[in-house]
């Protein structure tokens, strides 16, 4: 799950919201509008009845004119009492007029110079003398040249048409009267309009008195209304022009005809639409606030629980991924370890038992320095110090590990810090056996150390001679200036010894490193038989030195390289004559003692050697007995000898003057090389 | 104390090398007493007055000390002399072929008075025996000393 999928649920779960709200918020304002044309409805009624009233006062006044004698005549006292009339009426009435039955004003009041004027041509006249009823004008221009309604009631002399009392009316002003304070609200107003289209009443006075035709033109839901209030209906309208500011807004209408006396006027009561809902609009911002808090929380909400099912959802992986990485780490040779800022283990993974012995349970939380050979613990340390102090790099370390059994083992440790990471929180430490590779690394030490060692002692003891030559040839040059023949001839013996002495060094060293080198034929041997060679060979000095030497009878088969082990028979039985020289009755025994190997022994009676030097023999050049010949190197190659062959050799001898014997083994079976 | 000759233990397991130093020492005019053993084991003996040398009273002005010996290597001599509180008085000078750093470390670190890198020039000789006459022993002990 990533943030797009979430930013797109939360969007499509913004427009479904934002969608009911709408169409709750339409409904509420259709209910608002609807309230609202009921009320402009009750207006309209109001209005309607209003004008309805209004003319029947007007017309019951004109009846009771019309009955009247001194009115019918038109006589002196029905003018005055027309005069009276007028004065007490000025405000709502223009004149007060007497229609003669030829259709001419027979008395008028206040425009007296009227009369006479004959207005039979007029509308409404036309009409009240066909009808001989009551009749109201639409608004016409009087003879007086003015705008007004009249009211005309028929006249009857002796049950004979006489013509018409009228009332002309100042229609501007009734309408104001009546309609001016009929309004809903501060944007509301009414317009009224006559059968014939004149605004009677309209917010903009200018309009007033002025055919509402002419101007709705430019808007067609307007001239729609205006068409339906002309042809008597009544209903509601909508347009989005408001003649009360002369503004664009939608307007909300009601409409309705006036019905008096055989003609209708229409009134439409207008209100604008933003101050019907103008209560709704504060409800609805109010709610829209509450809606964004109650969205906002959603929002937070469905934030969290988003999470918490990422979290869930990962656990989940996580789970899986770990159960692989177990699986993984169980068969790995390797062993991984998490580790604490203080150097307690947190994990171990399980290949650690088939290591070191110890199972997961014995090492965790436990601190690693227990695990550590004291020898390499102070290493370690200064290692792990580094580590805490270093996230970018990866320490190594090589030290000796406790094993289970009290062993120690060698292993190598990798790690690296990954104390802030927050998942990890700790050290991960690789650790592998590096036992084969130390022991094989020991081996190559040892060997570079063979090596250095030899080198050194070669290069010291071919010194050695070289050294001594150097001197002596110097003093037989001193001893030719001075003519010391007797000397010369002493100094010469100096350099002759020193020469052999090298000669056989070198010998002895082409030896042994043909010996390293040089592969030889194995074959099976009687060891008799070599040992006879070997005997042949010191044939000349045994019997000078008159010694008994013993050899075992027991015939033994071995396997080796035959020249070579005459060498080491030859070597050995020469130390023991050498060393036996001295004694008075020389004695050398060859014999053998067989376990799984044969072990061959060469035992002398002669001068022995002390313990302590025991062990040194087998070295490079080492010699206990500076009064005897020979370049130390002897044992050695017997030694390397044996060893090729797969044997040991050890010298046992109780003490000076003890005698000595030499032991070496030899593999019954053939060997390999 | 009384005038005599210089004491010097030359050990030194090649003949060839103590005849060397000898003549050395004769050829500079030294009037000295020189005493040659074979190795460290004989050296030891020598100076704690043990095995054949029980009866020395011999006690040497300056010990002249190969390294590479038989049975007592050089070093253990060395070591064994300048660990013991009456003998490491003697100045001990090492005489061998090996020009080795590690070896000429060892020899300081464990005591050795100076050490000399055969083979030695006739001048160089000169120059240590000054130098000890000078500093280490005092004229008492070299009354004859001439050059």
């Amino acid at each position: 799950m990533n943030y797009r999928y979430w930013l797109f649920s939360i969007l499509v779960f913004l427009l479904i919201a934002f969608y009911i709200f709408i169409s709750f918020y339409n409904d509420e304002k259709n209910n608002v509008i609807e309230n609202s044309y009921r009320l402009q409805s009750i207006h309209a009624h109001q209005t309607s009845l209003s004008f309805q009233e209004m003319f029947e006062g007007w017309k019951s006044i004109l009846n009771y004119l019309a009955a009247d004698e001194d009115i019918i005549k038109m006589n002196e006292l029905g003018k005055e009492e027309l005069r009276f009339l007028y004065k007490n009426l000025r405000n709502e009435l223009k004149s007060i007029t007497r229609v003669g039955p030829d259709g001419k004003i027979s008395f008028t009041v206040p425009y007296e110079e009227a009369i006479g004027i004959d207005i039979s041509s007029q509308e409404h006249i036309k009409e009240i003398f066909n009808n001989k009823k009551t009749v109201i004008s639409d608004v016409f221009l009087t003879v007086q040249s003015f705008y007004a309604i009249g009211i005309h009631v028929p006249v009857f002399r002796r049950n004979k048409f006489d013509g018409t009392i009228a009332f002309v009316l100042n229609f501007e002003k009734i309408a104001e009267n009546f309609v001016r304070d009929l309004r809903i609200g501060k944007s509301g107003y009414v317009l009224l309009i006559s059968r014939n289209g004149t605004e009677l009443y309209c917010p903009q006075r200018k309009h007033i008195g002025n055919n509402i035709q002419k101007r709705i033109h430019d808007d067609p839901d307007f001239e729609a209304m205006i068409k339906k209030m002309l042809s008597g209906k009544q209903g509601t309208a909508v347009f989005f022009y408001d003649h009360a500011t002369e503004s664009y807004r939608k307007m909300h209408a009601f409409y309705m005809p006036i019905y008096l006396d055989g003609i209708y006027w229409s009134v439409a009561v207008i209100t604008s639409e933003d101050e019907l809902i103008a209560g709704l609009s504060n409800f609805r911002n109010k709610l829209m606030i509450l809606i964004g808090i109650i969205f906002l929380g959603a929002v937070l909400l469905s934030y969290y629980a988003f999470k918490a099912w990422g979290l869930v959802k990962e656990t989940k992986e996580r789970k899986k991924v770990e159960a692989k990485f177990r699986a993984l780490l169980s068969n790995s040779n390797d062993i991984f370890m998490l580790v604490d800022s203080s150097g307690f283990i947190l994990y171990v993974s399980p290949a650690i038992e088939m290591l070191t012995g110890f199972g997961e349970i014995d090492i965790k939380d436990k601190p690693i320095d227990k695990f550590i050979h004291s020898d390499d613990l102070e290493e370690v340390m200064k290692v792990w110090k580094k580590l805490l102090n270093d996230e970018n790099n990866i320490f190594r370390v090589e030290f000796r590990a406790l094993k289970k059994d009290g062993d120690y083992m060698w292993l190598e440790a990798v790690g690296r810090n990954f104390l802030s990471d927050k998942h990890l929180n700790a050290v991960v430490v690789n650790i592998r056996d590096i036992t084969q590779r130390r022991i094989k690394d020991e081996e190559i030490r040892q060997k570079n150390e063979e090596i250095t060692r030899f080198i050194y002692i070669v290069s010291h003891d071919l010194k050695s001679p070289i050294i001594t030559i150097r001197s002596f040839v110097d003093y037989m040059k001193e001893n030719l200036k001075k003519n010391d023949f007797q000397r010369l001839s002493d100094d010469l013996i100096y350099i002759e010894k020193a020469s052999e002495k090298m000669s056989c060094l070198i010998d002895d060293l082409t030896e042994l490193s043909r010996l390293g080198r040089v592969s030889y034929k194995t074959e099976e041997l009687i060891l008799q038989e070599v040992i006879n060679e070997a005997l042949d060979i010191l044939a000349g000095l045994i019997k000078d030195k008159n010694i008994d030497i013993k050899v075992t009878e027991r015939p033994v088969l071995i396997y080796g390289a035959r020249d070579k082990l005459i060498e080491v028979f030859q070597n050995l039985l020469e130390n023991a004559i050498k060393f036996t020289s001295d004694c008075e009755h020389p004695h050398i025994e060859i014999g053998i003692e067989e376990s799984d190997e044969i072990i061959i022994y060469i035992n002398d009676n002669g001068i022995g050697i002390e313990p302590e030097y025991q062990n040194r023999l087998f070295g490079l050049f080492e010699k206990l007995h500076n009064d005897y010949e020979g370049t130390g190197l002897g044992l050695t190659i017997v030694k390397k000898i044996i060893e090729i062959h797969g044997g040991r050799i050890w010298i046992e001898s109780e003490g000076l003057n003890k005698g000595t014997t030499v032991f070496f083994t030899l593999p019954r079976t053939k060997i390999r090389g | 104390m009384k005038k005599r000759n210089a004491v010097i233990l030359l050990i030194e397991d090649d003949i060839a090398h103590a005849e060397i130093v000898k003549r050395s020492f004769e050829k500079a005019g030294f009037k000295i007493e020189l005493i040659h053993l074979f190795d460290g084991k004989e050296g030891l003996d020598f100076i704690f007055k043990a095995g054949k040398y029980a009866e020395n009273n011999i006690q040497p002005d300056i010990i002249l000390l190969d390294i590479r010996l038989p049975r007592i290597n050089g070093f253990e001599f060395l070591q064994k002399i300048k660990n013991d509180e009456t003998f490491k008085v003697i100045p001990i000078v090492i005489l061998s072929t090996s020009s080795n750093q590690s070896d000429i470390d060892k020899a300081f670190q464990l005591g050795a008075n100076s050490y000399l890198i055969k083979p030695l020039s006739f001048d160089r000789y000169k120059e240590m025996f000054q130098n000890f006459t000078d500093y280490w022993i005092g004229e008492n002990f070299f009354p004859q000393l001439q050059v």
